[in-house]
């Protein structure tokens, strides 16, 4: 697909990266009272010390998420 | 371009869904369940070091998602996942919830980037400018 300038869709978007566009994220929680919690073990055992929540950190690249 | 716009369609149904203000969703105890679609206008002139959502309600406490745009040093989204006012929390406070964060992607939904897990807040959760969070 390409506009009348002659860029592709994707180059086109990637060009306008300064214009104006929407981020949206879906946020699903559900509330477990403490006695009820049991480590689903995606984390590793430090996780309730906090501090290791850095070392799971996951990037998301805003432009290849959006514009890949 | 039907791809396109089905994605679109969603993030209008969101948009909808959250001036309806309807937060709940269908489970066991919706009381406990909380759904929402927040939407980031004008995300390129974000401006801000960091951007909060409104609280949402999730069992008898309030969460929320925080933001942090990208720069010109760190270009990337970052995306956490904290306690509301969690600084005003009681020494010693726990909360816990199973989370689904979803960035959706408005062009392909099979880009979309989930992570679903489960996590007991502790005040001791990284803790920026006392802001208790966790970044999914």
């Amino acid at each position: 697909m390409r506009n009348q300038a002659g860029l592709s869709m994707i180059q086109y978007e990637l060009a306008g990266f300064s214009l104006m566009y929407q981020v949206a994220i879906e946020i699903k929680i559900t509330y477990i009272p403490d006695e009820d919690y049991v480590d689903n073990l995606t984390w590793n055992s430090k996780k309730e010390t906090g501090f290791v929540g850095i070392l799971n950190v996951h990037i998301f690249n805003f432009e290849k998420v959006l514009y890949k | 371009m039907a791809t396109q716009l089905n994605a679109m369609d969603r993030v209008l149904a969101a948009q909808r869904s959250n001036q309806d203000a309807a937060t709940s969703a269908p489970t066991e105890n919706p009381e406990n369940s909380a759904s929402y679609t927040w939407i980031l206008q004008h995300a390129s002139k974000l401006t801000d070091p960091r951007y909060y959502s409104p609280p949402i309600r999730a069992g008898p406490y309030d969460w929320n998602c925080m933001v942090l745009p990208p720069t010109r040093d760190k270009p990337y989204l970052g995306i956490f996942l904290g306690i509301e006012e969690s600084k005003l929390l009681p020494v010693g406070w726990r909360r816990c919830c199973e989370f689904e964060i979803k960035l959706l992607n408005q062009k392909n939904p099979d880009m979309e980037k989930v992570n679903k897990s489960r996590h007991r807040f502790t005040q001791y959760v990284f803790s920026k400018n006392s802001v208790s969070c966790f970044q999914v």
